[in-house]
């Protein structure tokens, strides 16, 4: 092998791996957040958007919304999507719209004041839809230097990186295949493993009730991105709500514990900064039929859940 | 047997003699593919990585 | 982690072997120091051990000014030997005999223990300078040139264990066939990882059901199917390792010797140690079984040489009696070989016999990695869900 050789052999690679890239880019144009941007842009009129993660795309349902509040809506909820990850939905939304009227941000315990630092080296498969929308939109949440956010904005246009969450998915199923032979099926719903469902929330009462005073004690604020959001929908006159979704009823007695109340009040404290409304709708659903699993709807919870909320929303105003 | 232990360990990169019947005129070719198809399979593959097993002894 | 994060290539591999390759004969063994100072800072800081771990870079400063004092029959050397063990002894053992001494909640615990990067591979080369020295088999070498040999980042944290004898004449003289280096290099560490992500890491799917909430719950064929998958990943995780180390000192122009040789196509024990951790197996050899006298003694000692030398490879391993075990397994597999090697001087090449020898070896070393991987209560629970109920 000579210098010459050496050279072609980069050469050649390089090309393969453009070539690589550009499959990748048409292999993996349906994931779920290419999905979701274009149904965002091309959608119809609308007065109400649904914003949150997989909570809102379970449960908020949209025609039962629209029949109980005679208004149109659109249901921007991503499963498994971080904080900036909605904030880029809700900009897809509003962004060029002045349609909206209302927005509906969805949530869960604690987690819009979880300060945990999120990481553009980290966002793949349905975290990836800030790599397809506008950076300036993300960046100023998933960087933290200068040197981090050049380097974002050149990973953001390979595909390789970008997609990199459509090739891991197929690896993770296939291993979840293999190690699962030999055992019974997991029960599995469209977000995964019911069983991991409940790795989202917090299992201890004391630790639950312990991070609620810890919050209101220090005082910690809403995360960026859910900040900004509300911040820009008052700025645009769009009346904005903080929806505590429903979760099970074996969940009631976290819900029961002074450490949340105290929570909730300074959560509404925080809201009232922009104007948004609180919709504490933890303990709506009683029955275990409106539940797929630990935390998401199922179809009949979130129509019952849907017609609910637009009836406190219209009295909330 | 030693014929197939002689193609992994040059394409492996361990030795530095081609196997009889390599087409050596187009090694810089079929290395470029090559790394392609490795640098595709660690893309798809890396993402549950785990440690090495032995790197903490 | 380290060799497959995105950081291990981009800020110390390429540049390093780039500067390395450009800068005059001088500079070289500098450039090792200063990269594999600041791998050691990175990695303790990132991955193992904190800020505490990094500051054990001083370690192999204080080493390499230590070792200055080695000649040939100079007790030095074996103060050499001492500290070497001290630090391993204290960092990894500690906890570990306490336990077993004392008690495991002993008032003598360290409970912030911590290890430092790549301690049980850079103690070996410690050793090893330290005995050589003494020997008179090796040559001392310039302060610079030890601190590269200990420093040189691509084989510190896990091997090949290196000996300055061989080391020495490929950082003075480093191969200046750039064109071939970076092409063989290149494709030894894209196919060890290749080896490492996309086999070694799918085998977790079966092998992180080695528990024993599993191993109760599983059919008979699961386990003997779990236990196989455990034994490849165990290769193809180590040997890729190895690719990646040795493909990197291949992009620096120097030579590191083979770890592994196709170890599962060996047709008995003492020629599977004889391609399994090469580096690591002529390590025991030289330091630990011909020092004890090696094969050169009754035939009882010869056992009691290999026994013990397998007990200390099982030590090396881990701190846990299942690695005991499992280095005593081995040993007594190379005593049994050895005794049956001695009966039976010309085996017979028969295509079949060969087999035979190849799945009892097979057999021999799926059965050890048990051990390995588990600790001794799940290991027995393996073993009696496998063979008795």
């Amino acid at each position: 092998m000579n210098i010459r050789n050496l050279a072609a052999t980069f050469v050649i690679a390089l090309f393969g791996f453009f070539t690589l890239n550009l499959g990748l880019d048409y292999g993996l144009r349906n994931t779920v957040p290419h999905v979701l941007q274009r149904r965002l842009l091309n959608r119809v009129t609308a007065d109400v958007v649904a914003i949150g993660n997989s909570v809102i795309a379970s449960g908020f349902d949209v025609a039962a919304f629209d029949r109980a509040s005679g208004m149109h809506s659109i249901n921007a909820g991503l499963g498994a999507a971080e904080f900036a990850q909605q904030y880029v939905a809700w900009k897809l939304v509003t962004n060029e719209r002045t349609d909206i009227k209302q927005v509906v941000f969805g949530t869960f315990d604690y987690s819009v004041t979880n300060t945990k630092p999120t990481k553009w080296t980290t966002w793949h498969s349905n975290n990836a839809l800030p790599f397809y929308a506008d950076p300036s939109w993300s960046i100023r949440y998933g960087c933290a230097s200068r040197a981090d956010e050049v380097v974002y904005l050149l990973a953001r246009r390979v595909p390789l990186f970008t997609e990199r969450g459509g090739l891991w998915t197929k690896v993770e199923t296939l291993r979840r295949y293999l190690g699962g032979v030999g055992f019974p099926a997991a029960q599995i719903n469209r977000f995964g493993r019911i069983s991991d469902s409940k790795l989202l929330l917090e299992q201890n009462t004391e630790v639950f009730e312990r991070l609620g005073r810890s919050i209101v004690e220090t005082r910690v604020p809403l995360v960026d991105p859910v900040a900004d959001l509300l911040k820009e929908a008052q700025q645009k006159g769009i009346a904005s709500f903080m929806v505590l979704m429903p979760l099970p009823a074996d969940r009631r007695s976290f819900y029961a514990m002074p450490g949340w109340k105290a929570y909730v009040v300074y959560l509404r404290e925080l809201l009232s900064q922009t104007g948004t409304r609180l919709i504490e709708a933890t303990e709506w659903s009683d029955s275990r039929e409106d539940f797929a699993d630990f935390v998401h709807l199922s179809e009949i919870g979130a129509a019952k859940f849907s017609t609910r909320l637009s009836e406190a929303m219209q009295c909330a105003k | 047997m030693t014929t197939i232990i002689q193609w992994c360990e040059y394409l492996g990169g361990v030795t530095d003699t081609p196997p009889r019947g390599f087409p050596m005129h187009i090694t810089w070719l079929l290395f470029g593919f090559w790394w392609t198809l490795l640098t595709a399979l660690i893309a798809m593959f890396c993402g549950q990585s785990s440690k090495f097993i032995y790197i903490d002894f | 982690m380290i060799f497959n994060t995105f950081s291990y290539f981009m800020l110390f591999l390429f540049p390093a072997a780039v500067v390395f390759r450009l800068v005059p004969q001088t500079w070289k063994a500098w450039v090792i120091i200063t990269s594999g100072a600041a791998f050691y800072v990175f990695f303790s800081i990132t991955a193992v051990g904190g800020f505490l771990g990094a500051v054990c870079l001083g370690l192999f400063l204080w080493e390499a000014v230590f070792s200055r004092l080695y000649h040939p029959a100079s007790r030095w050397c074996w103060i050499g030997v001492i500290q070497a063990l001290i630090i391993l002894v204290v960092f990894k053992y500690w906890n570990f005999f306490c336990a077993l001494v004392v008690s495991p909640d002993s008032p003598w615990r360290w409970t912030d223990a911590f290890l430092p990067l790549g301690i049980s591979f850079f103690t070996f080369e410690f050793i090893h300078y330290a005995v050589d020295r003494r020997a008179g088999k090796t040559e001392a070498g310039t302060f610079s040139e030890y601190l590269a040999f200990i420093l040189f980042f691509p084989t510190m944290v896990a091997g090949p264990i290196k000996r300055f004898q061989d080391f020495l004449p490929t950082l003075r003289s480093p191969s200046t066939k750039w064109a071939a280096d970076f092409e063989r290099g290149t494709t030894r560490i894209l196919c060890g990882l290749v080896k490492k992500f996309a086999i070694a890491d799918v085998l977790t799917a079966f092998t992180m059901h080695l528990n024993s909430t599993d191993i109760s719950a599983a059919q008979r064929w699961l386990l003997l199917l779990w236990l196989l998958a455990y034994a490849l990943q165990i290769y193809l995780d180590f040997s890729s390792y190895s690719d990646i180390a040795i493909g990197s000192a291949r992009l620096f122009g120097l030579s590191v010797k083979e770890n592994f040789d196709w170890p599962y196509l060996c047709t008995n024990i003492t020629e599977f140690w004889r391609h399994w951790h090469i580096s690591l197996t002529k390590w025991l050899t030289d330091y630990i079984f011909i020092p004890l006298g090696g094969s050169r003694v009754s035939q009882p000692r010869v056992y009691a040489n290999l026994l013990m030398t397998m007990f200390i490879s099982g030590l090396w391993h881990g701190a846990g009696l299942n690695f005991i075990v499992w280095g005593l397994w081995h040993g007594s597999g190379l005593v049994i070989h050895r005794a049956w090697s001695r009966s039976h001087l010309n085996p017979s090449p028969s295509q079949a016999k060969k087999f035979a020898s190849w799945l009892l070896t097979m057999t021999f070393v799926c059965i050890g990695w048990a051990f390995f991987v588990m600790d001794l209560p799940t290991v027995m629970l393996f073993f009696r869900r496998l063979f008795i109920q």
